[in-house]
């Protein structure tokens, strides 16, 4: 703490010493920062009327008496200007008018990214970011396409909340905690596809308490999407397409249909006799003197069934210019993206429309509009029998997709699930319907007046609204090739889901400004007042059991079967009235501050009263002082302190009020109670605390940005069971605290040889997590489909917790010695798991729990190099993620060896006779040992590197007067990964949720892809 | 250009200073705000119902308790680990099928109903006073039941009338004594016999809704659990007189247990729906509407996804029904037996799944009967018990009027054509040798009426608690485990034995 206070009190000091100013004749030189060659004819003006010209050399000589601001200009270059407070130097760096600058994409004061440099060779701009900023975390869901990626801004702040990051488009909060799907398993919306790459100008990463201004939104940081617009009067056109193909990385080694046989006659004997097995499964006995001998002597491997070469493509087209009045931008999109599982496909339309109307010099209006249509085939995940990749992995090999008859002749339908009990993974593919279509709208309107000099004003309003619509029918009725679903005491032998989401939103923000110049300093503040509500819609059906397939529409399902009708519905809304401030003095003092009074519905309706939010910020830039100047190869050596205070209110609206739900009774409905609720369930607060150190030279060969941060989340709310006695399983409470910290870490270099550029850099950034109070609670389980996962008082948060294996046992001898039973008073035995009896009583049971893995990665992020030798640039970005323990799921049941269903390789392993040393248990029909129970032989290490991204790209030499630019490249994406984990592909999140994270279902895996593409500016 | 600063300062100030708790309230749709709540007489009725849907999720924990840990049902192969370990007690409390939760929702839901209703009946509205004091009285008489089965099961209940709302009410009750069973017992009957409400009162529910409706099926029947409560009291004079007035003075309930076709056609019907003529045999039931989205667990331990049970009738059960002595050249006792309640092949039951919509009796005429013996044979009336046990009443009926020691006159004539639990099912009469003494015939026509409900009420509920009840009553706890252990492997079956000796195990834990 006391180091605080005394670089406050240095910086406080420092802003009230004069300083000496240079009075003499200075000789300047100008170069071109990226060729390291003189600009000659560099026009140099002083704010005393002096201009001047560069010679050849690039030298100049100025009479700096009087002069309080140096102007350099050259065309093709960005602008200078030079405050003779900060020194002048002997050399001044000019940077070409398209490079981003290192500069400008650091915040001054608060810890943000921006990146201008955005792909457009996919749907969102989330996929091509990922490895490449720090502290911020970015993996996909899936190989879905359209699912798109969680993004988390230095890790998870919540445990039972929302960690998405706030998202802005154009200045307009745009709600994206987005929904798990009821119709697709697994399956996740995407907020991000929203605007199109190619309408995308930059994307800010706001993190820690840059994003606390938007207070109780801005705890998981924010994303600010700034889109297009035009930015010359000259029309402009842009044209450009991809076209791509994607391939599964590699496939599970799965048993072929001989390995297939032995070990289904292996798990079936231990529970039949081989007389028995043969009467129930004649065809684990076939040759060719068997009637169905045809219809199971095939050897298909399923996964090559339903994997395929994957083509995308995109179109897209810009157009802008205007005139003097008014200025327009319009973008239009294609976008087809098909998966790598047969039949699944995302389209997406889109368009956007941004105008700036002069009304007067002082008047201005924007409207942007987005418009965009998507459709798309999906497919389920998780454990289900529609699940595709679940039916390949385990649908026996003996068969194949279509049915045969006796004779050995191929028919047109697909096989049956027959006696295995595995769906027929094409059927499920081709018989089913499985469509996704959705609508999104972000509108706004934006008004801005200049006053005067100094004061200015805006208001803005904005709509945004999207549907999301998906149905789906399961068949089988008439096929009999999906397994049936067994679902309130009716078998579904097909299925209808229709599921629609809607969300709108109303965003008002009214503000007045007020800007002034000093002699050497510069005050902004602006008063503004935010009014936000949004309005969150679901609505779901279900029905069963239509006369045939034919029929797949909700009304026809069987009304004397199950059926459901489902919905939620909440708002939030939330007011806020904030100050901003601005100061900065002699361009190396910076001192910010936002305060943010904020009122919302995220809380109990109890509560009155609003909450203070905001965040303080400063900075100090050694690089700008002048005795810095003459000697200094340091452009900026920035030092940045900041805290802020922010919120969660994303609280479901159902845990803030007492509230009754329907029950359904006889043929009519009753009324229950649906909670205790919790009359002072409150907002999660947030601070945090961030030193950060910029450090950029002259020509920006070197950029490096260091923060290093701590966190604290107070309020926290925890899930607490309470008595058993109390009816309710448990209440929500604000009764945990969070505390992290973490360092983010990123280093740039550029530099040539001859005529070689390099660029090389890299990030990395972590953070360390504790629960540093969790009530009166020691420890918290929850329980996940497969599994459960503990938090502890003083642990890093949600940690795997299950048994804790010893190997397998060799055998009688060592099982009987260890004189253990299970739950069900079971005694292993040679073969089964040895699980470590924590408690010492003799019984493998629940108490022998112990914490197996931590899903957190330790570390993360990527790094990139890039080469480039005149037209022709060739770039690789990598991304990491180290230490993040993965529950792979899946081979739960590629290993379980328990039942019929095809089995990994490494079954062969399996431990049959005594003395086997191997860590897969023996083969034991239902699993009665309970072998096969969540332990750590199901936990592994997610880390991985992959080449997310490697590019080489040619700009074609041709240049007119109507062709500006045109580019061709060739793209591979996701090409390499190296990674122990056994599952399809380490990089997967499920829905986002803290409790599902690190657990693998197998959704459809990130596919690697090759793209070739072409733009062309007009 | 000041003036037009202030102005708009102004308008600034106004957007800030006005509305923002209007701009703020929004309606909680994800469920009926309190508030919104208990509003007309409607909503009164709609939470009762709610109550009785919320009996739906209790009953297949009844079933399991009585039936899965007596010796009437074991796990299947199949059968998920928490089953498996309630049928071997080994018992613990973070067992969900265990957990007390779903009673308990009962209870807060009946308290929310008793405090929010009162202050709707000040409002006034079109439900009549009677119609109102039937709600009331319904209500009460489930909250009763519930701590009644909570007693029984897992041997203590926390007794409170808070409907906890929020948290903090919650530790209101968190450091409540609970009250154990021989507690409970009299609690309950001085509850019932002193209430305010006359407990006996039922809903006109053709009044409220339309002449087709009527929940009062499932409505708590207040005699039969008062009936029930006094024979645990050991107050068997009450409880008989309880019993009588029910099976003798009630016009609406087929007291006799008779005729020729019921066995044959409609035994079975009593799990299932739509027989008006056999309802009458259900006092108390519970069923379940799957159409109308009602989970039946009850019915999916019998009938499992892929054919795979759950439970299964023990072998041990299997023998006792086919060792009863026919008078029908049958396979023991066929018509409740083989006929209805399960396959003797695979051992599946099939009391539960005849139906789409299966019920689950909570009190019928059956059990009533049984209770009533078991009251009569502690008074010493062993005539009488076995009476009703075995051929019935109609024995003594000699074409005018009964005969001893039926004559006090206190017996209906509708008696006359009543068969009696064995008589009705073609099973032959249980005979008492009369060389015994008094003690022993009262014991052992108690062991036979244990063994008569086994067989007449099989896995509805009432196995273990009825053997509960007799050791308790004999202080013998040995009744219950040699019953229980019976099941088990010879293995096995001294431990179960030793550990059920100790009366604290028999119950749920929590």
């Amino acid at each position: 703490m006391n180091s605080k206070i005394n670089f406050l009190f240095i910086l406080i000091v420092l802003i009230f010493i004069a300083d000496l100013e240079a009075q003499n004749v200075r000789a300047i030189k100008i170069l071109d920062a990226e060729k390291q060659l003189p600009v000659a004819n560099a026009i140099i003006k002083t704010d005393s009327g002096l201009e001047v010209k560069s010679n050849k050399d690039g030298f100049v000589e100025l009479d700096v008496n009087d002069v309080a601001t140096i102007y350099i200009r050259k065309e093709g270059f960005k602008n200078l200007e030079i405050k003779t407070f900060n020194g002048i130097k002997p050399t001044y760096f000019l940077f070409s008018e398209d490079v981003n600058q290192m500069k400008d994409k650091f915040g001054a004061v608060w810890s943000s990214v921006k990146e201008t440099d955005i792909d457009h060779s996919d749907l969102s701009f989330d996929i091509n970011s990922r490895g490449k900023i720090a502290g911020v975390l970015i993996q996909q869901h899936s190989g879905m396409p359209g699912e798109g990626t969680e993004i988390t801004i230095r890790g998870n702040n919540s445990l039972s909340l929302s960690n998405k990051p706030l998202l802005v488009v154009d200045g307009q909060i745009y709600q994206n905690d987005g929904y798990e799907s009821p119709v697709f398993e697994g399956f996740y919306n995407n907020p991000y596809n929203l605007v199109n790459t190619h309408d995308i100008e930059s994307v800010t990463f706001l993190k820690g308490s840059a994003a606390a201004m938007y207070g109780s939104l801005g705890s998981n940081g924010a994303i600010l999407i700034s889109t297009k617009r035009a930015n010359e009067l000259k029309t402009r056109i842009k044209v450009s397409s991809w076209q791509g193909i994607s391939d599964i990385d590699h496939k599970i080694p799965l048993l072929n249909n001989e390995q297939w046989i032995n070990k289904s006659l292996e798990v079936l004997q231990t529970d039949l006799t081989i007389n028995e097995i043969y009467s129930a499964y004649p065809s684990l006995f076939n040759n060719p003197d068997n009637v169905g001998f045809h219809q199971y002597k095939y050897n298909t491997n399923w996964q090559d069934e339903i994997f395929r070469l994957a083509i995308s493509q995109n179109y897209s087209a810009q157009v802008s210019g205007g005139d003097e009045v008014a200025k327009y931008y319009l973008g239009i999109g294609y976008n087809n993206n098909d998966g790598i599982v047969s039949n699944t496909n995302f389209t997406r339309y889109s368009t956007r429309f941004n105008t700036d109307v002069n009304i007067s010099k002082d008047f201005k209006v924007k409207v942007n509009l987005g418009v965009n249509y998507n459709d798309g085939q999906l497919i389920d995940s998780g454990i289900n029998n529609n699940n595709p990749i679940y039916a390949a992995l385990f649908k026996s090999p003996i068969l194949q997709p279509k049915k045969v008859n006796f004779e050995g002749e191929e028919l047109p339908d697909y096989d049956p699930y027959h006696i295995f009990n595995v769906s027929n993974p094409l059927a499920i593919l081709n018989d089913n319907e499985s469509k996704y279509v959705g609508y999104s709208l972000l509108g706004n309107f934006d008004l801005s007046y200049q006053i005067n000099d100094n004061f200015w004003v805006n208001g803005s309003i904005g709509h945004t609204s999207w549907k999301d619509e998906q149905h789906s029918f399961i068949s089988g009725v008439t096929s009999n090739a999906i397994v049936p679903t067994y679902i309130y005491n009716n078998y579904a032998n097909n299925q209808v889901k229709h599921f629609v989401a809607k969300n709108s939103s109303l965003h008002a923000e009214a503000k007045l400004g007020y800007n002034k110049s000093f002699h050497h300093a510069n005050l902004n503040v602006v008063f503004g007042t935010r009014y936000l509500s949004n309005k969150y819609e679901t609505i779901y059906s279900y029905g069963m059991n239509t006369s045939s397939d034919k029929f797949i529409t909700l009304n026809q399902t069987n009304p004397n079967d199950f059926r459901d009708i489902s919905s939620d519905f909440y708002e939030r809304r939330l007011f806020s009235n904030y100050l901003t401030f601005d100061y900065m003095i002699k361009n190396k003092y910076n001192l910010s501050a936002t305060i943010n009074y904020e009122q919302n519905n995220g809380h109990a309706s109890s509560i009155s009263g609003g909450y203070l939010y905001g965040n303080l910020g400063a900075s100090y830039d050694v690089g700008a002082e002048p005795w810095f100047s003459s000697n200094a190869f340091l452009d900026i050596l920035r030092f940045r302190m900041d805290y802020g205070r922010s919120g969660n209110s994303r609280l479901h609206a159902g845990l803030t009020d007492k509230l009754y739900q329907p029950k359904n009774f006889s043929n009519v409905t009753g009324l229950v109670r649906k909670n205790i609720y919790n009359s002072n369930i409150d907002n999660e607060i947030t601070s945090t605390f961030t030193f950060g150190v910029d450090l950029i030279s002259d020509r920006e060969t070197i950029a490096l940005t260091i923060d290093a941060w701590r966190s604290t989340t107070k309020n926290l709310i925890v899930y607490n069971q309470t008595d058993n006695f109390i009816g309710f399983d448990g209440v929500y409470l604000n009764d945990a605290e969070m505390s992290a910290t973490g360092i983010d870490l990123a280093l740039n270099t550029k530099f040539n040889i001859s005529k070689f550029n390099f660029a090389f850099g890299g990030n990395i950034s972590n953070r360390m997590n504790k629960v540093t109070e969790l009530g009166d609670n020691d420890m918290l389980v929850t329980s996940f489909n497969g599994g459960q996962k503990i938090i502890r008082e003083g642990s890093s948060g949600y940690h795997f917790y299950g048994l804790k294996t010893e190997g397998v046992f060799i055998d009688a001898d060592e099982a009987t010695a260890s004189n253990l039973i299970n739950d069900s008073g079971y005694r292993y035995q040679a073969g089964d798991m040895k699980f470590t009896d924590i408690t010492e009583d003799g019984i493998i049971n629940d108490e022998d729990f112990v914490e197996i893995g931590d899903p957190t990665p330790d570390f993360f992020g990527g790094f990139y190099g890039r080469i480039s030798y005149g037209n022709l640039s060739l770039n690789a970005q990598f991304s990491y993620v180290s230490g993040g323990d993965v529950y792979n799921f899946t081979r739960t049941l590629l290993e379980g060896q328990t039942s019929t269903v095809n089995q990994n390789r490494s079954v062969l392993r399996a431990w049959t006779n005594y003395g086997d040393v191997t860590d897969v248990p023996r083969v034991s029909y239902g699993d009665p040992a309970l072998n096969n129970a969540f332990s750590d032989r199901w936990i592994e290490d997610g880390s991985y590197i992959s080449l997310t991204d490697i590019t080489l790209a040619y700009e074609l030499p041709i240049k007119s007067n109507t062709l500006k630019r045109s580019k061709v490249f060739l793209k591979g994406r996701n090409i390499w990964t190296s990674t122990s984990y056994l599952g399809y592909s380490p990089e997967f999140n499920y829905n986002g949720n803290s409790l599902l994270q690190g657990v693998d279902y197998s959704k459809m895996p990130v596919p690697r892809s090759v793209i070739i593409g072409v733009e062309i500016e007009l | 250009m000041k003036k037009v600063i202030y102005r708009l300062q102004v308008c600034l100030l106004v957007l800030v200073f006005f509305g923002c708790d209007d701009f703020l309230e929004t309606e909680n749709k994800t469920g009926l705000e309190s508030d919104k709540n208990y509003q007309t007489a409607e909503d009164v009725s709609t939470n009762m119902l709610g109550i009785f849907a919320s009996v739906q999720d209790v009953m297949h924990k009844i079933i399991i308790f009585n039936e899965l840990r007596s010796d009437a049902l074991e796990p299947s192969d199949t059968a998920p680990i928490e089953l498996l370990s309630i049928a071997n007690y080994n018992d613990n409390a973070s067992n969900s099928i265990i957990k007390p939760n779903e009673f308990y929702r009962i209870i807060v839901n009946c308290n929310d109903f008793l405090q929010n209703a009162e202050s709707y009946k000040l409002s006034g509205d079109y439900m009549s006073e009677d119609q109102f004091n039937a709600h009331m009285s319904d209500v009460l008489r489930i909250k009763y039941w519930t701590y009644w089965n909570i007693s029984k099961i897992y041997g203590k209940a926390y007794y409170f009338d808070d409907p906890l709302d929020q948290i903090e009410d919650i530790d209101k009750v968190t450091n409540l004594v609970p009250m154990t069973l021989e507690e409970m017992i009299p609690f309950l009957i001085e509850k019932i016999e002193n209430s305010t409400y006359d407990l006996k009162s039922k809903v006109d529910w053709r009044a409220l809704f339309d002449a087709n409706t009527d929940f009062n099926f499932y409505s708590i029947d207040a005699e039969a659990l008062l009936g029930e409560l006094y024979l645990w009291n050991e107050d068997y004079q009450m409880a008989a007189n309880i019993y009588h007035r029910i099976l003798n003075d009630r016009p609406d309930i087929n007291i006799t247990l008779s005729g020729e076709t019921y066995f044959k056609n409609g035994y079975r019907n009593l799990f299932s729906s739509g027989l008006s003529g056999l309802n009458n045999h259900i006092l108390t039931g519970v069923e379940y509407t799957e159409t109308n989205g009602q989970l039946n667990k009850t019915g999916q331990l019998f009938f499992q996804e892929g054919g795979e049970r759950q439970l299964l009738v023990s072998k041990a059960y299997v023998d006792m029904s086919l060792s009863q002595e026919s008078t029908d050249k049958k396979d023991g006792d066929f018509y409740r037996g083989q006929r209805t309640s399960f396959n003797v092949g695979d051992r599946a039951v099939k009391k539960y799944t005849f139906a789409a919509k299966p019920r689950v009796p909570v009190y019928r005429a059956a059990e009533l009967h049984l209770k009533y013996a078991e009251a009569l044979n502690q008074l010493g009336e062993f005539d009488k018990a076995l009476a009703l046990l075995n051929q019935g009443v109609s024995k003594y009926w000699n074409g005018s009027n009964f005969e001893s020691p039926f004559d006090d006159g206190s017996w209906h004539p509708k008696w006359r054509n009543a068969k009696g639990l064995r008589g009705r099912v073609k099973l032959a009469s249980r005979v008492l040798d009369d060389a015994l003494s008094d003690e022993e015939k009262k014991t052992l026509i108690d062991m036979w009426i244990l063994e008569e409900g086994a067989l007449e009420l099989a896995f509805e509920g009432k196995r273990l608690e009825s053997l509960i009840r007799v050791s308790l009553r004999y202080n013998d706890p040995s009744i219950l485990a040699e019953k229980v252990a019976s099941k088990f492997e010879e293995s096995q079956v001294s431990t179960i034995e030793s550990l059920l000796m100790n009366q604290e195990k028999w119950f749920w834990p929590y």
